[in-house]
């Protein structure tokens, strides 16, 4: 009888088993991906009289297919292969073509209940621990940059706030009964940057990222949260003996009530950080030791209110990052103003060749002055384009509250949002005298078709930028910095799925500041006082033929520049003509 | 037991079990979650290649390295081994599609043998967007082929007087190997494929069909390999259109419109420009056919304003059906007409060909009065051409006369195109300019062109006298069995001559410039279903007047040894100019291994040889063996 029995069970699950097989083997390999024809030229304004050397134009172009290649072997497992191949427009019969594998991924699930990827991995977790937050003057921007954004993003493998890193991770979770309703785990382990060779015996270590988060549902209204992430460099992997190390820790609370009609929700965030360097494997049997060791915590609580239908939601919070709070993943910025990376577009201007001073323009258009690496240390930044928080809310040296709101109608014909912060730096850099900062967003989508009930689109939309710091004292050490960005656009449907659209973007800053230099520990060394009076344009009008969301055709011409008031730098003002053909596959 | 059953129970439940510990809602991951969402459907064809080269020469130019022999795998002239090419489309409609080549040179394992994976053409969106104004077709990328009209965008397309003895890598594989003779013996003067009668661009292409009123309309923006900048991202764009309205089924009529504009300078505002306006008229009655294009063009460039030119293309032709179809044919485009892309030789501006690495560098047409064949127009010449085939029982005749004058003087200088060997001799050095030891061969794609220098010039160098030019082209094709296998026979004559004055024949003696004669036979027969035996044989004999080059021979030398011989003096005369003559002697053998699988044997011997010019002299001979898998 048990022979019988046992015979039973294993014919039910070796039979049921290949039916699974079989399904699966139907798609065993599918596609997706995107294509892309892109082409642009610039020229020199015929007003930029100042700048004869520069080539009067220059164009370029390619097009490129990223061929996303899903293989399932088996069910619960995938390989992921991302080929690109790309030619410039322009060469013919082979020249200028690029092909090469772009990413790399298994993935699947271990007996339905462990999770796995290894290879290129797209990670996220607190916004204190591990996050890539959006760049500068980019939250408030019209539909009609967006052929612009999502070029940026892609080649720079932004997506939904995570960083592309490569590695190992694994989740799972369990569903309790009694005492808590849920208990998730995320580990990973990665390495952004590989050991290499920096001059002929000697090596840089290999730095890794570790991390993982525990979160549990303890009921229907409290979520308790816990986050890890370590940033560490393995000195034995290279010849330098100094490494490293920068782990964060996170601990939230959420909480959460409502009824049918109303949301509320509270939020307590906080942990702390350390980073120091280690000294180890020293010459003369010298003990391992560490060095520019900082610690520093943050807190921060928020409050949300919001309406069901989505109409209304209102966010108040207070937040203190301290000045030593240091956290790679979520302080390491996208936009990289280090030394040395120049523009793309007329990286020299005027009879000198002189550097051409970036300008919004470039921030829209040029995906090349991006970065994708963590940053052990706090990244050089524009206070010009962003001073209040150059690090996004992980900004270390800051105090204060804010407020964030939304404002939709029902009908969609009128949408709003405002952001402000009112912050304070928690210590004086370079002097007792503190920087005070205040921040306010604040947008206008006027949807005219909604109102009048046509069926063709029609919306105009408007928003403001304004970011100021203060800080008092005596003439040499006071700060007085006003920046301002201003956003309008017109989007008409003139046929079915096509639009015209323009819009203009104003840039003014005005003021000085202190640009503050930093050593490979990242400690201050030098405070560069700089004089700003500038104004950024771009205008933009074009044609829109839009699919979908991202299959669309656009083609558009701007007028960019930047003028200087009582500045070193000349004036210049350049044309561009655009034309991006996108294709989510 | 009792565990056996327990582990077994415990491993079977493992899946439903996965259910109640993972909640509804997804549990947090610090990774992003992807879900299958494949596109409508992606398609792969191709071929694979092999093409193994041996080459000895017996004779070699005297800057020869020393190297005779030469082995080889894959086709010199940059064709795939290996294409694979993807084709897809989105649930949007749009196709995309790319040609994946492949290559590898089969030279040891070594890593520096190894060849990247690269682009064949390149890559293509195309979508398809129906309104009730019509329809329009988008397409972006490139390499795409394009053809608009025959002054504006159009491949070069002649009668198809060919030695089908080479094959290219492009030749499609027939159901059985005797059908690529059978084909051409029953097909006569036909034009050849799609991409032989267009023009590579790159850019932007719209094409709108069933608009209303019977109009349609093409064009594109973007580039083609012709009229580029010295810095590639200086502006140098060509851009064209067509309007075209069937008034009725045998009545259209078009308007062309081509541009083409290349900096010339980065930093001033020089341009090297043309552009083209055309009509097209194309009337059919019973069984006569008039296509006709007036066309009116101006080129400028920093240095010289050539200003307006016309031109115009008249085909008359009767239909097939006819007892003695006719083809005439009357052209005549002005030096002032310049354009690269059209279907006319450009022979006035030399700055429009290409001369940027990557683009073609070294892809030149013969610009200096080219000797070319029926069906090939020139600009700054004129003339007109008669073609006519009848058909004699398993005899078929095709043939045609042509008369042609420049409309101005040009350079002190001629070019012609070898026919015999010309596929051999492009192989010892690819694409090159001005190359062999008078420097006076230039490499093509699978051609050679050769240079000569005329010495009567004027005070402004250019000849003082105008060019004419007369070509017969005559081909009998025969077909029959032998021991009940078929049998195709191919027999080629040209001659083409230029002179200073007009003739109503092609001109042989010491008053023409050059006289290009040569014969072609290809005899083809069926071993069995699978398998056909070629043998080719060609000769091209090439003689020049004392206007031209003269040899470093100090002696004379007969044009023709033969008659020499004999002593039959009005039929041969001495020269110090040019006296080529080219032989090929070759066999072949196709075979079909399966459906899509065949192999192409091919052995020739060949000789190209002045005895005025005493170091042209190449002897040699080339053998190759093709596999080609179609999948």
């Amino acid at each position: 009888m048990k022979r019988c029995l046992t015979l039973i069970l294993a014919t039910f699950i070796v039979f049921g088993t290949s039916y699974e097989l079989t399904a699966q083997i139907k798609e065993k390999v599918w596609f997706d991906g995107l294509a892309r024809s892109y082409f642009a030229r610039d020229a020199i304004d015929q007003t930029n009289t100042e700048d004869t050397v520069s080539a009067k134009n220059a164009s370029n172009g390619y097009n490129l297919l990223d061929l996303n290649t899903h293989v399932n072997p088996i069910k619960d497992i995938e390989i992921f292969a991302q080929l690109r191949i790309r030619n410039s427009f322009g060469s013919f019969f082979g020249s200028g073509t690029e092909i090469n594998v772009r990413q790399l991924r298994a993935k699947g699930t271990i007996n339905d209940k462990v999770r796995f990827s290894i290879g290129d991995l797209f990670l996220k977790q607190s916004r204190f621990t591990l996050y890539n937050y959006d760049e500068e003057l980019s939250a408030y921007e019209h539909d009609m940059l967006k052929p612009y954004r999502d070029i940026l993003h892609y080649e720079n493998f932004y997506t939904e706030n995570r960083w592309r890193l490569q590695g190992i991770q694994t989740d799972f979770s369990f569903k309790f009964d009694r005492f808590i309703r849920t208990l998730a785990f995320d580990f990973f382990v990665t390495r952004p940057r590989g050991s290499s060779a920096i001059s002929g015996n000697t090596y840089s270590s290999d730095l890794l990222l570790s991390g993982g988060t525990m979160v549990s549902e303890i009921n229907k209204r409290l979520t308790l949260s816990a986050n890890y992430v370590n940033l560490f460099e393995v000195a034995s992997s290279g010849t330098e003996n100094i490494s490293v190390r920068n782990p964060v820790y996170d601990l939230a609370l959420l909480h959460h009530f409502g009824n049918d009609k109303h949301h509320f929700t509270q939020k307590l965030e906080t942990g702390f950080s350390q980073r120091y360097w280690q000294h180890s494997e020293l010459a003369n049997e010298i003990p391992d030791s560490i060095s520019n060791q900082n610690e520093g915590m943050f807190f921060e609580l928020e409050n949300k209110y919001s309406k069901n239908d989505s109409t209304l939601s209102v966010s108040i919070g207070y937040r203190y990052v301290d000045p030593n709070f240091r956290s790679a993943g979520a302080q390491t910025r996208r936009l990289d103003y280090a030394a040395g990376k120049s523009n793309t577009i007329y990286p020299l201007y005027t009879n000198m060749s002189i550097q051409r001073p970036r300008s919004v323009f470039d921030l829209v258009a040029d995906d090349k002055i991006y970065n994708q690496d963590l940053s052990s240390n706090l990244m050089v930044f524009n206070p010009i384009y962003s001073n209040v928080l150059p690090y996004g809310d992980a900004s270390p040296n800051r105090a204060g509250v804010y407020l964030k709101a939304r404002v939709n109608q029902k009908s969609k014909a009128l949408l709003g949002k405002i952001d402000a912060g009112f912050f304070k730096e928690v210590i004086g850099q370079g002097t007792e005298e503190k920087r005070s900062f205040g921040l306010v967003k604040a947008a206008v989508k006027l949807n005219m078709h909604r109102w009048f009930n046509w069926s063709k689109e029609l919306s105009v939309s408007a928003s403001s930028e304004s970011e100021i710091t203060n800080r008092g004292g005596d003439a040499i050490s006071s700060v007085n910095l006003f920046s301002h960005q201003l956003n309008a656009a017109l989007s008409a449907e003139l046929a079915k799925r096509f639009f015209i659209q323009a819009s203009f973007k104003q840039f003014h800053a005005n003021g000085n500041e202190f640009l503050t230099e930093r050593d490979n520990y990242g400690d201050i060394t030098y405070f560069a006082s700089t004089q700003v009076n500038q104004k950024d344009h771009m205008l933009s009008v074009g044609m829109l033929y839009k699919l979908r969301e991202n299959v669309y055709a656009n083609l558009q011409y701007n007028w960019w520049g930047m003028t200087f008031t009582d500045q070193a730098y000349s004036d210049y003002k350049y044309n561009r003509l655009l034309f991006i053909l996108s294709v989510e596959l | 037991m009792r565990v056996i059953l327990r582990f077994v129970f415990i491993l079977s439940i493992g899946p439903y079990a996965a259910q109640d510990t993972i909640p509804q809602q997804n549990p947090f991951s610090s990774n992003s979650l992807s879900f299958k969402n494949p596109t409508s459907a992606i398609h792969f064809s191709g071929f694979y290649r092999f093409l193994g080269f041996v080459r000895n020469q017996q004779e070699t130019f005297p800057n020869n390295s020393g190297k005779t022999t030469v082995i080889s795998s894959g086709d010199a002239y940059r064709e795939p081994m290996f294409l694979l090419k993807l084709n897809g489309k989105t649930r949007d409609n749009i196709t995309f599609g790319a040609d994946l080549m492949l290559n590898s040179l089969y030279k040891g394992p070594n890593p520096v043998n190894t060849k990247a994976l690269t682009l064949n053409l390149g890559l293509n969106l195309t979508t398809s967007i129906s309104t009730k104004f019509g329809t329009f077709d988008f397409k972006s990328g490139g390499v795409s082929w394009y053809r608009q009209s025959r002054l504006t965008v159009w491949g070069n397309r002649s009668f198809n007087r060919i030695s089908i003895f080479e094959r290219r890598p492009q030749t499609p594989l027939n159901k059985i190997p005797i059908n690529r003779y059978s084909n051409y013996y029953n097909s006569g003067l036909v034009d050849q494929g799609i991409r032989y009668g267009s023009r590579a661009f790159q850019g932007v292409f719209l094409q709108g069909t069933k608009l209303p009123l019977n109009f349609a309309v093409k064009g594109v923006i973007g580039k083609s390999n012709f009229n580029r900048s010295l810095l590639e991202s200086s502006d140098n764009f060509t851009g064209c259109f067509q309007l075209k309205n069937t008034i009725n089924p045998s009545f259209k009529i078009a308007y062309n419109y081509l541009s083409s504009w290349a900096d010339t300078d980065s930093i001033s505002n020089d341009k090297r420009n043309y552009f083209i306006h055309t009509i097209e008229l194309d009337k059919k009655w019973n069984k006569i056919q008039v296509q006709m294009e007036l066309g009116l063009g101006n080129y400028r460039d920093p240095l010289r304003a050539l200003g307006y030119g016309e031109a115009i293309l008249l085909n008359v032709k009767t239909e097939k059906s006819t007892k003695v179809p006719l083809n005439i044919q009357l052209y005549r485009i002005s030096p002032q007409f310049v354009n690269v892309t059209g279907n006319f030789l450009n022979t006035s501006v030399l700055e429009v060909f290409p001369n940027v690495a990557g683009i073609g560098t070294t892809v030149r047409t013969p610009y200096q009065s080219p000797i070319v064949g029926l069906g090939f127009p020139v600009n700054n010449r004129q003339g007109a051409s008669i073609n006519a085939d009848i058909n004699l029982g398993k005899l078929k005749l095709n043939g045609g006369i042509g008369v042609f004058a420049e409309i101005d003087t040009s350079y002190a200088a001629l070019s012609y195109i070898h026919n015999v060997n010309s596929q051999t001799l492009s192989r010892i050095y690819l694409f090159a300019q001005n190359w062999g030891p008078y420097n006076a061969l230039n490499s093509t794609y699978r051609g050679v062109f050769e240079n000569v220098n005329i010495t009567d010039t004027s005070a402004s160098g250019l000849a003082d006298f105008k060019k004419f030019f007369n070509t017969i082209e005559f081909q009998a094709k025969f077909a029959n069995k032998l021991f009940g296998k078929n049998y195709y026979i191919f027999a080629l004559t040209r001659l083409n001559s230029c002179q200073r004055e007009l003739k109503a024949l092609p001109q042989i003696g010491n008053q023409t410039l050059i006289s290009q004669l040569s014969q072609e036979l290809d005899f083809s027969i069926e071993l069995n279903e699978k398998a056909v035996f070629v043998l080719s044989y060609g000769i091209e004999k090439i003689i020049g007047n004392a206007s031209t080059d003269p040899g470093d021979n100090p002696d004379a030398t007969p044009t023709n040894t033969f008659f020499e011989r004999l002593g039959w003096e009005r039929l041969y005369r001495y020269t110090n100019s040019r006296n080529q003559k080219n032989t090929l002697v070759g066999f072949g053998l196709d075979y079909k291994i399966g459906q899509n699988v065949m192999v192409f044997f091919r052995y020739n011997q060949y000789r190209y040889f002045d005895p005025n010019f005493i170091e042209n002299h190449l002897k040699g001979w080339e053998t190759m063996l093709e596999l080609k898998i179609n999948f």
